[in-house]
């Protein structure tokens, strides 16, 4: 599925019925996302290394809202940025400023301490790391 | 039953229930910070003993006209298939070995030798069994879609004949994974994706044909005038394999003790909760080394629910510790041995192919417990004064 402006909608903005927020992460799809080793953009099996994608503060704290990534699907979210709707970009509300991209071979699912509350990716055997 | 209603958990107040989830966060922790060459040895030692095991079997099936060479090759080859699905394939797929940033013992990479492909593997087991576990209509692996496991289940006079689905289940257990995640359910319902179903019966069609090819066909006749042992032990050996994973794995969920859950809000649980359903509905068995290596550290079922993508080399380490968390805080550790484990799913297995009304529940222990987990706003409040030292005595 691509937005009106044909970007392709991420495949953890989007829930089961099809409703999409690109400024959101769906829970239930960044869980599948982790644990069937599936790509939170394309929603194909992942292949090594694996990609996060993020604000630099994520890429900072190594904590990340949107899940593992494909490294040629990050790096087409990176040339997206700047044409994503109303800043709105993989799973965030505003898109400005720089952000990380993470290449690693392992990552840690972080489930929340409170209902509600977000889970996060933690990589936890980075390859590289650049600003974007 | 609904997880805020399981008797053996609803004692615990919910600052307890955090503690609990604490306690194993740091236990992830300490393991996540030693996981270093040792654990890289361990697995890099398994894969070639697996490798030695399956070249030997083979070498060994080129003499398979004489009745003891057929029997050794087919029990180092049927060895080797069980250590390569349930210590390595299982476990890599899971993410164990990825911090290793090897490129072949990697979740993306490994394929492994049975007939479903990976790619589904990781969607049926990782995301479905390890996210759902044991919550009925969403975890596939209670009964694989043919056998009543529960109570709570619903009877149907099909189920008068578990005992015969239950044999052809695990003589046929390869073939039942195989196709463990069309979800036959969805299909019946006219619910499944026809894409979808096409791309994975291609899948599976794929693998098959290869993992055919390579047994039954390749390897025999790579044996000359042995084809027909070689291909006979070939097939004793893939029984062997479904037989034993079979039995490994009924025995992780369906011995007495482990529990069913119905439907709750299964994306919004905390951690602690996440770790607390999972340590409830799932069942160890004990053994030494070699048993747990054949079994992929299964023994270990509780350890691997709780942390399912740490080394499973640490699992034996683990549990020592979640045994005591257990006794702390009064929660079940459900264990015993093999055999013991297995009576009692096959009893269970035999029993719910009953209607309820026929058969009587597993014993359970009494319990004074609260019928259901209280709030903690629901709770006597704490007593905070200090006795004679406080003011109010004085």
């Amino acid at each position: 599925m691509v937005t009106r402006i044909g970007m392709r909608v991420p495949f953890a903005c989007e829930d089961d019925d099809g409703l999409v927020d690109v400024s959101a992460v769906v829970k239930k799809r960044a869980i599948r996302c982790a644990l069937s080793r599936i790509c939170g953009s394309c929603g194909e099996p992942l292949s090594r290394p694996i990609a996060f994608f993020g604000p630099e503060s994520e890429a900072d704290d190594a904590q990340f809202a949107f899940p593992p990534m494909h490294l040629g699907c990050a790096r087409e979210a990176a040339t997206d940025r700047g044409l994503a709707e109303g800043g709105h970009h993989l799973g965030h509300a505003f898109s400005s400023g720089p952000w990380g991209l993470v290449t690693t071979g392992g990552f840690d699912l972080i489930r929340p301490n409170r209902r509600g509350d977000p889970i996060w990716f933690s990589p936890n055997s980075v390859i590289e790391s650049t600003s974007i | 039953m609904a997880f805020a209603d399981v008797r053996e958990y609803t004692h615990l107040t919910d600052d307890e229930v955090e503690s609990i989830g604490a306690e194993l966060d740091a236990i992830r922790v300490e393991i996540e910070a030693s996981r270093g060459q040792a654990d890289r040895d361990y697995v890099l030692r398994i894969i070639t003993l697996q490798r030695r095991l399956a070249t030997a079997g083979r070498i060994t099936l080129f003499a398979s006209m004489f009745p003891p060479a057929w029997l050794l090759g087919t029990a180092l080859l049927g060895s080797a298939k069980i250590i390569e699905n349930m210590e390595i394939g299982h476990n890599a797929m899971h993410g164990q070995w990825d911090w290793m940033n090897d490129p072949e013992i990697h979740s993306s990479n490994w394929e492994w030798d049975t007939t479903q492909p990976a790619e589904q593997w990781k969607h049926s087991h990782n995301y479905i069994h390890h996210q759902f576990t044991n919550v009925l209509g969403h975890d596939n692996d209670v009964g694989y879609g043919i056998l009543r496991m529960s109570r709570d289940q619903k009877w149907h006079p099909v189920n008068l004949g578990q005992p015969i689905y239950n044999a052809l289940l695990a003589l046929l257990f390869e073939w039942g994974v195989a196709l463990h995640d069309l979800d036959i359910e969805a299909i019946r319902k006219g619910q499944k994706d026809p894409k979808l179903l096409k791309k994975q019966l291609k899948q599976i069609g794929d693998k098959v044909g290869k993992q055919t090819f390579k047994d039954y066909v390749m390897f025999p006749l790579l044996t000359g005038p042995q084809f027909l042992h070689t291909l006979t032990a070939n097939a004793t050996a893939n029984l062997a394999r479904n037989l034993w994973t079979y039995m490994i794995i009924f025995c992780g969920h369906f011995p007495d003790g482990a529990v069913h859950f119905t439907e709750e809000e299964l994306e919004d649980e905390t951690r602690a909760e996440w770790y607390l359903r999972q340590m409830l509905g799932s069942a160890n068995f004990e053994g030494g080394k070699f048993l747990h290596l054949m079994s992929g550290q299964l023994g270990y079922q509780i350890e691997h629910h709780l942390f399912p993508d740490l080394p499973s080399n640490r699992y034996a380490q683990i549990s020592h510790k979640v045994k005591d968390i257990c006794k702390r805080y009064d929660i079940p550790y459900t264990t015993g041995p093999l055999h013991k484990q297995y009576g009692q799913t096959l009893r269970t297995i035999m029993k719910l192919s009953l209607p309820n009304r026929r058969t009587t529940d597993n014993p359970a222990p009494s319990s004074e417990r609260a019928p259901r987990r209280l709030r903690d706003d629901e709770r006597p409040v704490r007593r905070s004064e200090l006795g004679k030292w406080s003011p109010a005595s004085a």
